[in-house]
């Protein structure tokens, strides 16, 4: 068994869970820095050069003139001005991201700070922290699975705004959808935009984009065009991809409705299905995302320590447990079951825990209760019990108690 | 400050255990947003700076063209606009590296984080059991949970855009709870008193609060306007005798630091929604409280205590148990909140109880499985492992929980 109290100082569950909740906008961060360095360089890449035409015209002797000095002088000005506004909003870009995970921050530090005071479950804080986990936890199932309105319902209702992941998966959302429609510019600009980091995961999304741009030219007939294309994009390919690149080349020579494989897997429609899924695996590869959601991952868990074998037992089912009821049952049926290597008692007929307080009492019959609702039923009928499972009467003198170890 | 004995002061060696990570985190955030602040200003200050500057240059070229003077020839302008141009290359460059020093106090978080929180979650193995054929089953839970939170427009909302085949007759009884609820963060009474009216006999059955509850908010919020009102209304329901110190503390606003202080805090709003939903959904045949999250509840807990536990190297192989369905390694206790069920284990052999293996009651009162009974059994006697008494053979009684 694990020590409560050293468990909760160590290892707080936000220490466990909530590695996406910061990690998400600090990717996000990084990007906006790695766009914005860039812009800021071709801007002043720009105004350097305006300078030195300025440069080149005032010690030229045969060039000198003041219209263009006064006018290259004035480029510049514009170009200074654009590098003002670019370096602007990248800033504040940059702080609003920062922002944003401050704002996750203090949400965790209201956790924190609830575990420090050992407050108990039943607290409110405490509840309505949990609720909006629960909410958190479900918005981005709902996210990932595409159910964009709902999610964004559903953030509104609970209060969670600034907490969850929208921007990554409306961005993903547009590129998929254009995916569905065979489309691949959007997803190739991604690619571009990204170049060094899906580099980095060793991803061949751009180069599958391609290959399917390909493929579609020929499909349409196109086989001109479709070599042009690969002259253009095919031609600084690593050795890796060679062998692909040839069975591409020789993809040329084969109709649409050819049987001869690999020729015809690489005709089938089937690859955008691929291509989707890939650029899925990317685009969370990048951002950090775990490939299942904390929703799934957690009411697994969860169920699995919930899950008894008197869940599964038609006559032993509890209206109270989550395992009992049918959609949670299917679920849970090929999990593992918890552990049990305590006793633990629950009164049939109050839903109480039989411990010391409430010690369990066994009726002749070897049913056995609560002494509290046994009491309360022996009360209401001068001193006799009936057994709530059995229909069987005894006085209450006639129960014994059971000690457990 | 106390000290204890190996001469550290008294509770560091706790704190020294304690997570300090989300701190570590929000120091780095700190740090990160502060440099880049001053950035900022910075830049603000190196970019209007040289605009001016090249604007005057500019501005000086355009009045001497005017003039009809030629610059070209004067070597103390053409010297400014020599150097006009060395600081614009200055300056441009010093803005183009300010920022990217920023870089290294960014990383810093990235790294911060992952150092402090745990990445990996492979408590569980590879294959999902939550895979695409149980989707459906997973979107149904998602909408009743959120039925429930009194969010019905969200789920209805749901349901279109997964497309579950639910049809109004489902969604029937809880239009009129998200009715009621609605009202309740409005602060209106009057459709939760309305449904108290019509249920009560199946709400006195529970004993539910509800009714004093409700009752309370509306003699609290009375109270704080007219005096008489709220004592009119506490004569017609009895139960509100308790409250009748509230008189007391009624004038100029001093109920906010009586013992009542609590009733104003728009907690109790939310605590009468949760009764009513609880009190509902339980006439509805449904669990009092919402299964969603009560297991991702437990499952917070649980995949805690499992991180945990992997991290002390003490489960390395965790999650091989996930493909086998059978039981987890060890126990994981969630508190008496999430026991629904009862469950035996032998203290004797350390195995859980089962429909051939069933717990029994020995003379003595102490309960072990029948499979220790049969162990311990010598003849027609058997000691128990406990205390002194001795149990005949046919004495042990099978028990049923």
């Amino acid at each position: 068994m694990v020590d409560k109290e050293a468990a909760r100082r160590e290892y707080p569950d936000i220490r466990a869970l909530e590695h996406s909740t910061l990690k998400v906008p600090y990717e996000i961060l990084n990007k906006k820095f790695r766009t914005a360095q860039k812009a800021i360089d071709r801007e002043v890449t720009n105004v350097l050069g305006g300078s030195n035409e300025i440069l080149h015209c005032s010690s030229d002797p045969r060039n000198q003139s003041i219209d263009s000095v006064a006018n290259f002088l004035g480029g510049v000005v514009q170009k200074l001005t654009a590098l003002k506004r670019k370096a602007d909003d990248c800033y504040n870009q940059e702080q609003g991201c920062l922002k944003n995970c401050k704002l996750r921050i203090n949400h965790l530090q209201d956790r924190m700070d609830q575990l420090r005071k050992e407050l108990p479950d039943d607290d409110f804080g405490v509840t309505v922290w949990q609720r909006k986990r629960c909410s958190r936890f479900i918005v981005d199932h709902l996210l990932r699975q595409g159910y964009y309105k709902a999610a964004i319902d559903l953030i509104e209702e609970a209060d969670i705004k600034g907490l969850c992941n929208v921007e990554i998966f409306t961005v993903a959302r547009k590129i998929e959808a254009s995916l569905q429609i065979k489309n691949v510019s959007l997803c190739l600009n991604w690619c571009i935009d990204n170049r060094s980091r899906l580099k980095k995961i060793k991803s061949s999304l751009e180069f599958n984009l391609r290959m399917q741009e390909f493929i579609e030219l020929i499909r349409e007939g196109e086989r001109l065009d479709a070599v042009k294309y690969a002259r253009r994009h095919f031609s600084n390919i690593d050795a890796g991809s060679r062998d692909l690149m040839q069975r591409a080349m020789g993809l040329l020579a084969f109709q649409i409705d050819t049987k001869c494989q690999p020729y015809q897997d690489m005709y089938n429609p089937h690859r955008w299905k691929t291509l989707l899924q890939q650029f899925r695996e990317d685009i969370f590869s990048l951002y950090q995302l775990k490939e299942r959601s904390m929703f799934s991952v957690v009411l697994q868990v969860g169920l699995a320590s919930l899950k008894t074998p008197d869940c599964y037992d038609e006559c032993k089912k509890n209206l109270q447990c989550p395992i009992c009821s049918s959609n949670f049952n299917e679920i849970a049926r090929s999990l593992p079951f918890s552990h049990c290597s305590h006793s633990r008692l629950v009164c049939k007929i109050s839903g109480e825990e039989m411990n010391g307080n409430n010690p369990p009492m066994m009726l002749p019959n070897g049913m056995v209760y609560g002494e509290k609702a046994l009491l309360k039923l022996a009360d209401l009928n001068h001193g006799i019990v009936t057994c709530p499972r059995t229909n069987a009467s005894y006085p209450f003198s006639d129960l014994k108690r059971v000690f457990l170890l | 400050m106390q000290v204890n004995a190996e001469g550290k002061p008294d509770g560091e060696e706790k704190d020294s255990k304690e997570w300090k990570g989300l701190e570590s985190v929000s120091n780095e955030v700190a740090k990160a947003a502060l440099k880049i602040n001053n950035a900022h200003q910075q830049y603000y200050k190196d970019i209007d700076g040289l605009l001016e500057y090249v604007t005057n240059m500019h501005q000086q070229f355009l009045d001497l063209k005017e003039a009809d003077q030629d610059p070209m020839s004067n070597s103390s302008v053409m010297q400014s606009l020599t150097r006009t141009i060395e600081r614009i290359k200055e300056a441009v460059s010093k803005i183009s590296s300010n920022h990217k020093e920023l870089h290294s106090s960014i990383s810093k978080i990235g790294k911060a984080i992952d150092k402090n929180f745990v990445t990996d979650d492979h408590i569980m193995s590879k294959e999902d059991v939550l895979d695409t054929s149980k989707q459906d089953a997973l979107m149904e839970i998602i909408c009743e949970h959120l039925l429930r939170l009194g969010c019905i427009d969200v789920g209805k909302t749901l349901i279109k855009e997964a497309e579950l085949k639910w049809d109004e007759s489902r969604l029937e009884p809880f239009t009129e709870l998200n009715q009621i609820l609605r009202a309740c963060r409005d602060h209106n009474l009057d459709p939760a008193m309305q449904w108290v009216k019509r249920h009560k006999s199946a709400l006195d059955a529970r004993s539910s609060p509800l009714e004093f509850m409700l009752h309370r908010i509306k003699f609290i919020s009375l109270l704080q306007d007219d005096e008489h009102q709220a004592l009119e209304y506490a004569r017609h329901f009895g139960k509100l005798q308790k409250l009748m110190a509230c008189f007391l503390f009624s004038k100029n606003g001093r109920l906010s630091t009586s013992p009542y202080a609590t009733f104003l805090s728009p907690n109790i709003w939310m605590e009468v929604c949760d009764v009513i939903v609880s009190d509902a959904c339980a006439m509805m045949g449904l669990s009092s409280e919402s299964s969603l999250a009560i297991s991702l509840n437990a499952g917070c807990l649980a995949a805690t205590s499992l991180l945990m536990l992997k991290s002390q190297l003490k489960y390395p192989h965790l999650h091989d148990v996930w493909s086998n369905a059978d039981e987890l390694p060890i126990e994981i206790d969630l508190g008496s909140k999430y026991h629904f069920h009862s469950a035996f284990a032998c203290p004797v052999m350390r195995s859980r109880s089962s429909d051939t293996n069933p717990p029994m009651r020995l003379s003595c009162g102490h309960a072990i499985s029948k499979e220790a009974v049969n162990k311990l059994l010598t003849g027609s006697k058997m000691k128990c492992p406990y205390c002194p008494q001795e149990t005949r053979r046919d004495e042990p009684k099978e028990l049923y929980f």
